[in-house]
């Protein structure tokens, strides 16, 4: 579970102090499907900062399976994200002097897994990706790379998975394959989902949505796909008690 | 996707050494050809700067070794007009009290060989027995330098007999006297063989120089006498005395260590003056290789943002970089990679990069 309590980031700004993001809380259970969304500006980015413990909060905390992060040290806070925590990027990010294959294993040699190679070209595989694990990343399109990078995000098995802006760089069918691929994922491993973006669409995927604006959480309400699951839940709890 | 391996996987939970070097050696692809070619240039820069200090220290040695042969006595007397009466009485008395001195008187002259009747401009050095006391004339037959004063005999640089296709035993005229050539010279101490080829040296008996009536009021002719001191005496000591006189007289006086000090110093201003240039080609070479490795830590920053945002600590990102000789050649503090270079705030520009149109 993922807790966030009176976030709140503020950064120098002359002699005052400019505040990006206001006692923000809220909590999030293993398993959901979350977005984050909001205007430019509005803290997103900040916010998912704090939760994956790459940033301090001004004040407030952010707890991670029972492990507050801002007690946490540098080294330990990269521990844990090694452990629990995936990340996808709007720009891939991924390393472009090493092969599809090699960039999933980065996370697992990092672990110390001795099977690496074979786990790697198994995720790679998971993503339709099974047929590219030796080439680069800038032999591959933007789609595929986003694959690399969610078989990379997933490789250590997170217990959460940050996707910032995941299919901002990517065409509108192929955003659609990534978003599809994400929610079977989650289903599959039961890992949290956490992804900003700016598409409402993608947004609605979410079983939940927060928005954001000036650094406050104006909305939190359940997305299509909370209100898609909770109306099967609910026929499925009809047809049982019949 | 989580159930998926999770049996299988072996986990140690740390990785270890070999597989943080696979990724290093896998991660530095594209840079190898790069840091070889740093490597090789800070490699050959500092090499020459040593060699350059290592020949000048083996020269000087040598010179210390044999500053005696060098200048062919302890003692050198040089003038440029023939020695005055009063110079050859000093001489003398100093024969007799065990100082025995030899002359040479060096002028430039036109040599000729009778039987191929072929003529070169030569340097003539009369010298008279006894020279030179340190070190050894060879000669081509060897050991023939003793014969020498034996007779009106010429020993030549091998590049005079081809210039005048002359051979051993033919005749050497020079002004009005005739020499037999007897042998050539393969080595003369203290007399670098580049003179040679200025033009090549004729060795004669001193007591046959009146013969060729070459040398008159006004000829342009070097004399030297070189001294040979006792054992053990220190030179610019025993000459001290002398000294005030002599030049007086026009006489310009060297002792060995004079003479061994100027080579030194000689040696070690060209060395110093190499040194400099080395260390000026190493530091813009330095230059060129730190703003080279700047340049590519700047490139590899968002790879170590993204290794660290996938787990990897400050230690494993340093042994990352570490071990790749690049990191040997990063002297300049700015390139070096430490704990501050991998923290979080490059993390944090990675995500601030990737998402920087979001928020």
């Amino acid at each position: 579970m993922l807790a966030a309590r009176d976030l709140t980031k503020e950064y120098p700004s002359g002699s005052t102090r400019l505040a990006v993001l206001r006692d923000v809380s809220f909590d999030i259970p293993q398993g959901a499907f979350v977005s984050i969304v909001g205007p430019s500006g509005s803290g997103k980015t900040t916010l998912l900062g704090l939760l994956a413990g790459l940033d301090l909060p001004s004040r407030g905390s952010v707890t991670l399976d029972g492990a507050d992060l801002t007690r946490l040290d540098e080294d330990a806070r990269a521990k844990l994200r090694g452990q629990k925590v995936g990340f996808i990027f709007q720009s891939f990010q991924l390393i472009p002097t090493l092969t599809a294959a090699e960039n999933v294993q980065v996370p697992l040699e990092l672990r110390g897994e001795s099977d690496a190679a074979e786990r790697a070209r198994e995720l790679l595989a998971r993503v339709g990706l099974g047929d590219r694990t030796g080439h680069f990343p800038n032999q591959l399109s933007g789609g595929e790379q986003q694959r690399v990078a969610i078989a990379r995000a997933f490789a250590n098995q997170p217990r959460i998975l940050f996707a910032d802006e995941p299919t901002g760089n990517l065409d509108g069918a192929t955003g659609a394959r990534i978003v599809e691929l994400l929610d079977e994922l989650n289903r599959e491993s039961g890992a949290t989902i956490v992804i900003v973006t700016h598409d409402l669409g993608l947004a609605e995927h979410a079983q939940r949505v927060i928005r954001l604006l000036d650094g406050v959480v104006v909305e939190d309400r359940p997305g299509r796909g909370g209100a898609a699951i909770a109306a099967h839940n609910a026929v499925s709890d009809a047809a049982a008690s019949r | 996707m989580r159930g998926r391996g999770t049996s299988g996987s072996a986990v140690s939970g740390t990785a270890t050494s070999g597989m943080l070097l696979r990724l290093a050696w896998r991660e530095s692809r594209t840079a190898r050809r790069r840091l070889l070619l740093y490597m090789s240039s800070i490699s050959l820069g500092v090499a020459a700067l040593v060699a350059i200090d290592s020949f000048s220290a083996n020269v000087q040695e040598s010179i210390r070794e044999q500053s005696r042969a060098l200048l062919g006595g302890d003692v050198k007397l040089r003038a440029r007009q023939g020695f005055s009466p009063a110079l050859d009485t000093l001489l003398d008395s100093l024969a007799r009290r065990a100082v025995p001195s030899a002359k040479v008187v060096s002028f430039a002259s036109m040599a000729s060989a009778t039987r191929s009747q072929g003529t070169r401009l030569a340097q003539v050095r009369a010298v008279s027995p006894g020279y030179p006391y340190y070190g050894e004339v060879t000669t081509d037959p060897a050991g023939a330098w003793a014969s020498l004063q034996d007779g009106p005999n010429a020993f030549v640089d091998p590049s005079l007999l081809i210039a005048l296709d002359a051979t051993i035993g033919d005749t050497l005229v020079i002004g009005f006297a005739r020499f037999v050539i007897r042998a050539s010279l393969l080595d003369v101490p203290g007399d670098p063989g580049i003179a040679a080829t200025i033009g090549p040296r004729i060795f004669i008996p001193d007591r046959f120089l009146a013969e060729t009536q070459l040398l008159g009021l006004g000829s342009r002719a070097d004399y030297e006498v070189v001294l040979r001191l006792p054992e053990g005496t220190a030179s610019p000591k025993w000459i001290a005395p002398l000294r005030p006189r002599l030049e007086a007289a026009g006489v310009r006086v060297q002792t060995v260590v004079e003479n061994e000090l100027d080579l030194t110093n000689a040696i070690s201003q060209l060395a110093r003056f190499l040194s400099v240039v080395g260390l000026i080609a190493l530091l813009l070479g330095g230059i060129g290789v730190a703003s080279g490795v700047s340049a590519f830590v700047q490139r590899k920053i968002d790879t170590v943002a993204v290794l660290r945002c996938l787990g990897a600590s400050s230690a494993q990102v340093l042994v990352i970089y570490l071990c790749r000789p690049v990191r040997w050649a990063s002297w300049v503090p700015r390139s070096v990679p430490c704990s501050a270079w991998a923290s979080s705030s490059h993390c944090h520009k990675c995500w601030e990069a990737s998402s920087r149109s979001t928020s």
